[in-house]
C-alpha cells in the first residue's frame, strides 16, 4: 500500500466507476445538495484500491477539510462541516466484505457517531471525486436543494393521486367538455398528454376562452351548448348581447410620442376645462393622460349614457384588437366599477385569430348578438351582425393613421355633440332593434341580423342613385364598389345611367357632365359623404348639407370631414365658433 | 390536508450578519425563504413552527458567505383529490366559479354545480342562484367544495371541485364571515 493511503488527511481520487454509481444510488435518498461529500472508508479493502498513479489532487474545497494527524478521523466533527452532512462509508474488518454491505451514514448521522465508528476502523481514507464534488457544489449554490424524502415519512408515499386512476365523476366524461389548466372541468381528469401537446388537433376541437381564464379551453360542442343556454337565459331576461369595439368607437387614443408640441396646449385646455366643469362624477371627465401606458385617451361624448341605456337592454362585451393591458386600462376608464362589462373583455391576446374578430369566443347566440364597430371588415363571418359607426378621430395621429387629411376634432377645438352625435344615433337604432326583436311573439325565432338588415333597407328606400366620378370607370364591376354596395344595403337602387327616375346624383365634382345635367333636371347632387352620413345615422341625411358647392368651398379652407362640419354648425357653442374663426 | 413536516434547507447568509444576532437573522431568513412557497410534493408551506437545528455555518470560499444546513418543522397544506374544503368564492363566470382555499385555487364548473342553479348577472354582479331563489353563490361567499381533480405543478397546485353532492355548497354569505 502506498503510504498516502494511510494518511486520512490526504484525499485522493477514487476512480472506480461502479463504486461511484453505487454511491449515487444510495445518495438518491440522501442529500443531493451536499457541497462536499466526504467518503470515508478503509483503505484495506483490496478490491477498491485506487488505481496506481492516482495521486491526490488537492481540491480547493479541501482547504477546510480535516487536517488532523494520521489516524485521527475523530476530529471530523470539529470542522465547520457540521453544516454539511457527511456521508461516511465505514467498513469494518479488513478484506472479505463486499461493498454492498457497507453502511451509509446519512445526513442524520451524528458527528460523534461518525467519530466513534471511524475510530473503530484501523485506517481511513477519504475518497473524493473532483467532478462530482464540484457538480454538487454547483447544485447547492444554485439554491435548489431537495429536501430528503426520508425526513417526511408522512408524505413519502407521495399521495399525489395517480390521475389515471381517477374515476370519472360524470358518466359522460369523456368527451371532456373543456380543460382548465389541463384539468377537465367536469371530472377533474388530466388532459391527455398528446392533446395538450399537439396544438393542431386541439385547435379544431376546442376554443380557447382566454378572457375568462388564461388557460381555459372548451370543447366546441360544449361552447355551442353554452351559447344556446346563454341565449335562452338572456331572452328570458329580455336582453340581447352587444359587442363594443374600443378604438374609434367608444374612444380615441394616441400615444404620448405622437402628440406634437402644437397639440399640447389644446389638450391642457380641455383638461382644465373639464376639471373646472361643475358636473363631477363618473362620465364627466373624458380626456385622460395615462402615463403608465404612455397614452392620451379621449372617451367619446355620450358614451356614459349609451352604456347606461344599453346595460338595461343588452349583455355587453368589449372586443378589441388592442393588447390585453391596454384593453383593461380602457375598460377601467369606461367602466370604473365594472358594472357594465364585468369580465367580458376580449382583447387581441384572447382572440382566436390575430387579424380577425370572431364571435366564437363569446358566449351568446349569433342570432342575438349586435356588434358596434367602426370597421366591419374585421368581422369576417359576422358582417350581418355589425352596426357600423363613424370613426371617432379626436387626436391628429388617429387621422394620420388612416391616411386622412383635414383637421381632427382636437385641432378644431371641438367634439362630437353629446346629444346628436353618432353614439346617440346608434343608441336609437339599438333600442329599435331590441324592441323589434322582443315584439315578436316568439323571440327565440327572431334574428337580429334580419332585423338589422330590414332596418338598414328602410333608410334610403325610394332613392335611386347614380354615381359620377366616384367609382372609377375602368372598374369592370361597378356593383362591387363599396359605396355601391353600401347604398344598396341601405335600400337605395343604384344605376350607371342618369335618367328621369334617378333621385340623387352622387359625385365628387361639380363640373362633370352628369352633375351639370342632373342639376338641370332638378335632381339632388350630393357628395359621397351623404351616403355615409345616412348610413351612420340610420336616416336619410339632409341633401342640402351635402351639396357639392359647399364641399368645394370647404375644400378650399382645408376642411374635409363634412359630416362633422354639419354637426358643428348645429351644436357648437358661440364661443367655440368665435375661437374657430379666430384660429382661421 | 395539513401536515407537520420535518424539513431541511441550506440557508446562505452574507457576512454582515455574522455576529451576536446571527441565529435570529438566520431564523428569519429561513422563514422568509420557506413560508408561502409551494412544491408539488409537499404542497404549500404555511408556517415554520420550530427550528430544530440551524447547524454550523460553513464559509464558502470566494464569496465569504456562510451556508447553514438547517432543520426545521413546518406546517404544510397539501390538497388531495377527494378532499372536502371550505373556500371563498373569488370570481364568477358563465362557465362556473373560482374559489380559494387559502393559497389553493379551485374551479367549480357549471356542470359540477347542482342543475337547478342558474347563472344570473344581477345588481351585485354575476352569481349562481338556486332554483328556489333561496341560495346564491356570489363573490366572497363561502362554499364547501369537494376536490375532484388536481394538477400539481412545480410551484403551483390547481384543482377542480364540485358542489354537486350532499352536504356541499354555500355555507354563508359574504357578510356572514
Amino acid at each position: 500500500m502506498p503510504s498516502e493511503q494511510e494518511d486520512p488527511t490526504e484525499p485522493s481520487v477514487e476512480q472506480d466507476e461502479w463504486f461511484l454509481r453505487m454511491l449515487e444510488e444510495e445518495l438518491e435518498d440522501g442529500d443531493e445538495e451536499e457541497g462536499a461529500v466526504d467518503l470515508t472508508g478503509d483503505g484495506d479493502q483490496p478490491k477498491r484500491d485506487p488505481p496506481p498513479g492516482a495521486p491526490a489532487p488537492k481540491l480547493p474545497a479541501e482547504a477546510e477539510g480535516p487536517s488532523g494527524e494520521g489516524g485521527a478521523p475523530g476530529q471530523g466533527p470539529e470542522r465547520l462541516a457540521g453544516s454539511t452532512p457527511t456521508l461516511d462509508k465505514v467498513r469494518g474488518g479488513a478484506g472479505g466484505e463486499q461493498p454492498g454491505a457497507s453502511r451509509l451514514g446519512q445526513t442524520e448521522t451524528v458527528a460523534g457517531e461518525v467519530a466513534s465508528t471511524s475510530a473503530a476502523t484501523s485506517s481511513k481514507r477519504v475518497f473524493k471525486r473532483p467532478n462530482r464534488a464540484r457538480k454538487r457544489k454547483a447544485v447547492a449554490e444554485a439554491g435548489t436543494p431537495r429536501p430528503p424524502s426520508a425526513a417526511i415519512p408522512s408524505l413519502v408515499m407521495n399521495d399525489c393521486p395517480p390521475v389515471e386512476r381517477a374515476a370519472s365523476v360524470s358518466d359522460t366524461c369523456p368527451p371532456h367538455p373543456g380543460f382548465l389548466r389541463g384539468l377537465c372541468i367536469r371530472c377533474g381528469e388530466l388532459q391527455p398528454a398528446e392533446v395538450a401537446q399537439g396544438g393542431g388537433r386541439d385547435e379544431r376541437q376546442s376554443t380557447s376562452l382566454r378572457y375568462i381564464h388564461t388557460d381555459l379551453e372548451v370543447n366546441k360542442e360544449y361552447v355551442r351548448e353554452l351559447k344556446h343556454r346563454e341565449a335562452s337565459r338572456l331572452i328570458a331576461q329580455k336582453k340581447l348581447s352587444l359587442v363594443f369595439d374600443l378604438d374609434h368607437t367608444l374612444l380615441n387614443s394616441s400615444a404620448l410620442k405622437d402628440i406634437t408640441n402644437a397639440d399640447l396646449p389644446l389638450l391642457h385646455e380641455v383638461v382644465s376645462r373639464e376639471a373646472k366643469s361643475k358636473n363631477q362624477g363618473p362620465g364627466c371627465t373624458s380626456l385622460f393622460v395615462l402615463h403608465h401606458i404612455q397614452m392620451w385617451t379621449k372617451l367619446r361624448p355620450f358614451y356614459r349614457k349609451l352604456l347606461e341605456e344599453c346595460s338595461k337592454l343588452f349583455d355587453m362585451h368589449v372586443y378589441t384588437m388592442g393588447e390585453r393591458g391596454y384593453a383593461m386600462e380602457m375598460v377601467r376608464l369606461l367602466d370604473p366599477d365594472k358594472s357594465f362589462f364585468g369580465d367580458h373583455v376580449v382583447s387581441k391576446n384572447d382572440s382566436t385569430s390575430n387579424s380577425v374578430k370572431d364571435l366564437d369566443v363569446l358566449i351568446g347566440s349569433e342570432k342575438s348578438v349586435l356588434i358596434l364597430d367602426d370597421s366591419p371588415k374585421v368581422w369576417h363571418r359576422h358582417r350581418a351582425n355589425v352596426l357600423e359607426i363613424e370613426r371617432y378621430h379626436y387626436f391628429p395621429s388617429s387621422l394620420r393613421h388612416f391616411g386622412m387629411k383635414g383637421k381632427c376634432l382636437l385641432e378644431r377645438r371641438n367634439d362630437e355633440s353629446p346629444d346628436c352625435g353618432p353614439l346617440s344615433s346608434v343608441l336609437k337604432i339599438l333600442k329599435a332593434v331590441h324592441a323589434e326583436y322582443f315584439s315578436r311573439p316568439d323571440p327565440e325565432a327572431s334574428d337580429v341580423r334580419e332585423i338589422l338588415k330590414s332596418k338598414k333597407r328602410d333608410v334610403l328606400i325610394g332613392c335611386k342613385l347614380c354615381f359620377s366620378r366616384v367609382i372609377p370607370k375602368a372598374e369592370e364591376k361597378q356593383e362591387r364598389h363599396p359605396i355601391w354596395r353600401l347604398a344598396e344595403e341601405f335600400g337605395a337602387v343604384c344605376t350607371r345611367f342618369l335618367d328621369g327616375s334617378v333621385t340623387h346624383l352622387v359625385t365628387t365634382s361639380e363640373g362633370t357632365e352628369k352633375s351639370i345635367t342632373a342639376a338641370g333636371m332638378g335632381i339632388h347632387v350630393v357628395r359621397p359623404d351623404w351616403v355615409h352620413a345616412s348610413a351612420y345615422h340610420f336616416s336619410r341625411a339632409a341633401e342640402e348639407r351635402y351639396g357639392i358647392r359647399k364641399e368645394e368651398k370647404k375644400m378650399r379652407t382645408g376642411e374635409a370631414e363634412e359630416a362633422e362640419d354639419v354637426e358643428e354648425g348645429e351644436i357648437v357653442s358661440v364661443d367655440k365658433v368665435a375661437a374657430a374663426a379666430k384660429a382661421n | 390536508m395539513f401536515f407537520l413536516l420535518d424539513m431541511e434547507r441550506i440557508v446562505t447568509l452574507p457576512p454582515q450578519h455574522f455576529g451576536s444576532g446571527l441565529r435570529d437573522v438566520l431564523h428569519k431568513q429561513l422563514v422568509r425563504e420557506v413560508e408561502g412557497t409551494c412544491s408539488g410534493k409537499h404542497g404549500y408551506i404555511v408556517s415554520v413552527t420550530k427550528i430544530t437545528d440551524s447547524g454550523k455555518g460553513r464559509v464558502q470560499v470566494g464569496t465569504g458567505k456562510a451556508t447553514f444546513h438547517m432543520k426545521y418543522q413546518c406546517v404544510a397544506f397539501r390538497p388531495f383529490k377527494g378532499e372536502v374544503l371550505d373556500c371563498v368564492v373569488t370570481q364568477i363566470t358563465k362557465l362556473g366559479f373560482f374559489a380559494d382555499a387559502g393559497p389553493f385555487a379551485i374551479f367549480v364548473s357549471s356542470s359540477l354545480i347542482p342543475d337547478d342553479y342558474e347563472f344570473t348577472s344581477g345588481d351585485q354582479g354575476p352569481c349562481f342562484t338556486s332554483g328556489d331563489q333561496d341560495v346564491a353563490i356570489v363573490r366572497n361567499c363561502e362554499v364547501r367544495v369537494k376536490v375532484v381533480g388536481i394538477r400539481v405543478d412545480a410551484t403551483e397546485i390547481f384543482g377542480i371541485g364540485t358542489i354537486k353532492e350532499d352536504y356541499l355548497g354555500v355555507l354563508g354569505g359574504p357578510d356572514m364571515s
